[in-house]
């Protein structure tokens, strides 16, 4: 996946985020990224959730939890801000600089729209207030088919953890023509169960149309010298296979999901317009703009 | 976990149960192994064990698409392990005491978030909603007591990911007397996330006070033979020490919380006189006593 030595030698603080891939850990059943972790790169909080920053003031999730207003971002590694350098870079923040109340990074790696749900019934049940705003990623629902090559109508791909253990070898046969049908099934019940507990308690949701490399027909001049989306191993190769066959149809299915709840999808999907760190994390640019896109939808919907 | 020859030379039906044992990845939970059918028992295309009403056998979707169906929601106590005769597991016996069927969603130590998530997935697919609900927590506490890890909002590892989860702590466990707490609120946040879906879709729920062999009063002569409670091995031993040193509090939250809910909770809970095949699973007879005690609840909500 891509080619992390050039990528490094150019942008050396993508070492500390991939040294943080070998220090995922179970929460249960889910993977977490480590909790109180701190580099020169980024940081975590207690849940190892990454911080947020607002006036120069660092946020963890339950410090936004107790505010009086906050937002809360749920998604995967991309809205974690992996390979952006500074918490003070990542949408959450961003969002936060623009709008002057705190933003969670409510992130996990690899996170489906299942875990995102969870986390935000926990949210919820735990936090006096509710937030101002929600904004939702499902990109991990995709990445964790595409990785997989197999899912569940109800419990999506196996996770990260499984995958480099006892599901290895399945994975591997898997026929992803097969499981396209129950992977759709589970994304939109649970992205559709997070839209429809919003909207039980008047939470404004706005739905990232967010996107990879696989999107983009003319990748910039830095992309293809870091060879985003060429494959470097065999199980990558069908990863990557799995995106251009697959995208399409989820990215219709997540505008069918936007439409039948009624909220607004932010992003491009299929587009050239961001740039990418690696061929599913935007960089520091790609971030910018996408914040942008999301900060303008929730705008209207901020009372 | 008991002396499995004796068990299997004093009630031979226990043999089919343990050759047929497969735990099957379904995203990153474990289900049972689908289409089984073997002298004692079957399971349906998704790992359900068959229930039977009116001497049909019925797979939980075709539960689902009935006018009326309840579903038992819960661990391997509610699939039957080692009681034979899909005709004699509780839905089938609730079944045939209401006069409509009840589904069987008995898994491998399935858990109340798990659990969750199947009675989302019915409630938004099927046709109508079921009529009552009985949900056993009983497997968050079971799954909990292998590892004693545990999350407030994923749970603890499955049985697929335990050596895993132990693997990353590099064998240092945190004290298993501040994990309890982060279980308590784990089975808290998740009974209450499936009454509130209950409440919301107009299902009558019933909680059901599951018990274990450890909390029997009097062992029976075929338990003593079977030498229940007996640990085989360092595993089990500090397995069976943490159950009976957390099972008061657990037994505890779920009775505060069942009273909080307003919603009946019906079983023996920490004190029982009935029948197991081994610590965990119940005798027919055990079955058929706690199944007298759900309908009694049952007869209250559906009023």
């Amino acid at each position: 996946m891509a080619n992390y030595p050039k990528i490094i030698a150019d942008r050396p603080e993508v070492a500390d985020f991939i040294r943080l891939r070998t220090t995922l850990r179970y929460r249960g059943e889910v993977m977490a990224y480590p909790g109180n972790m701190s580099c020169g790169s980024f940081s975590t909080d207690k849940a190892g959730f990454r911080h947020t920053t607002l006036g120069g003031e660092s946020f963890s999730v339950s410090d936004c939890l107790r505010s009086q207003r906050y937002g809360l971002v749920l998604g995967a590694s991309n809205n974690f801000g992996f390979g952006i350098a500074g918490n003070e870079n990542t949408m959450p923040s961003l969002l936060a600089e623009r709008f002057g109340f705190p933003f969670a990074n409510a992130a996990m790696p690899g996170a489906t729209s299942r875990n995102l749900s969870g986390l935000l019934i926990a949210f919820l049940a735990r936090s006096g207030t509710r937030p101002s705003i929600v904004v939702l990623s499902n990109g991990g629902d995709l990445a964790g088919f595409c990785e997989a090559s197999m899912a569940d109508a109800v419990f999506g791909p196996p996770n990260r953890g499984q995958l480099a253990g006892p599901m290895k070898e399945a994975c591997l046969t898997a026929d992803p023509d097969q499981h396209v049908a129950a992977f759709l099934r589970f994304t939109g019940l649970w992205t559709m169960s997070i839209g429809n507990l919003c909207r039980a308690l008047k939470i404004p949701l706005v739905l990232i149309h967010q996107s990879t490399i696989f999107d983009k027909a003319r990748p910039s001049a830095t992309e293809r010298e870091f060879e985003l989306g060429k494959p470097f191993r065999k199980l990558q190769e069908r990863q990557f296979d799995n995106f251009k066959k697959f995208s399409r149809q989820f990215y219709e299915g997540r505008k069918a999901t936007a439409e039948g709840l009624a909220v607004p999808l932010a992003g491009w999907g299929l587009s050239d317009k961001l740039s990418f760190m690696d061929e599913f994390h935007l960089d520091q640019e790609g971030i910018r703009t996408l914040s942008n896109a999301v900060g303008d939808a929730v705008a209207p919907l901020l009372g | 976990m008991a002396n499995y020859q004796n068990i299997m030379r004093l009630r031979p039906e226990v043999r089919d149960f343990v050759r047929n044992r497969r735990w099957v990845h379904r995203g990153d939970v474990i289900t049972y192994g689908a289409n089984v059918q073997c002298g004692s028992f079957s399971t349906d295309a998704r790992g359900y064990r068959h229930s039977t009403f009116r001497g049909q056998t019925l797979s939980v979707a075709d539960c689902a698409r009935s006018d009326r169906y309840g579903l038992v929601l819960g661990p391997s106590n509610v699939y039957g392990f080692g009681l034979a005769g899909n005709e004699n597991t509780m839905p089938s016996l609730l079944a045939e005491r209401f006069g409509f069927p009840f589904g069987n969603v008995g898994l491998p130590e399935g858990n109340s978030r798990t659990l969750f998530s199947i009675l989302l997935g019915i409630a938004a697919r099927a046709p109508r909603p079921p009529s009552v609900i009985v949900h056993i927590s009983g497997g968050d506490y079971t799954n909990f007591c292998y590892t004693g890890l545990a999350d407030p909002l994923f749970g603890s590892p499955n049985l697929k990911q335990i050596e895993m989860a132990l693997q990353e702590r590099k064998g240092r466990l945190p004290p298993p007397e501040k994990q309890i707490e982060s279980l308590l609120s784990f089975t808290s946040l998740w009974i209450r996330a499936i009454a509130e879906l209950c409440h919301a879709r107009r299902i009558a729920l019933v909680l059901g006070h599951d018990t274990t062999f450890f909390e029997k009063r009097q062992p029976s002569e075929i338990e003593i033979q079977s030498e229940l409670g007996k640990p085989f091995g360092p595993a089990q031993e500090r397995q069976f020490a943490m159950h009976k040193r957390f099972a008061t509090d657990y037994s505890n939250r779920r009775e505060g919380l069942a009273g909080r809910l307003g919603i009946p909770l019906a079983g023996p809970g920490m004190s029982n006189d009935i029948g197991f095949v081994d610590e965990f699973h119940y005798d027919r007879e055990g079955t058929r006593a706690l199944c007298d005690d759900f309908a009694a609840a049952i007869e209250t909500v559906l009023r």
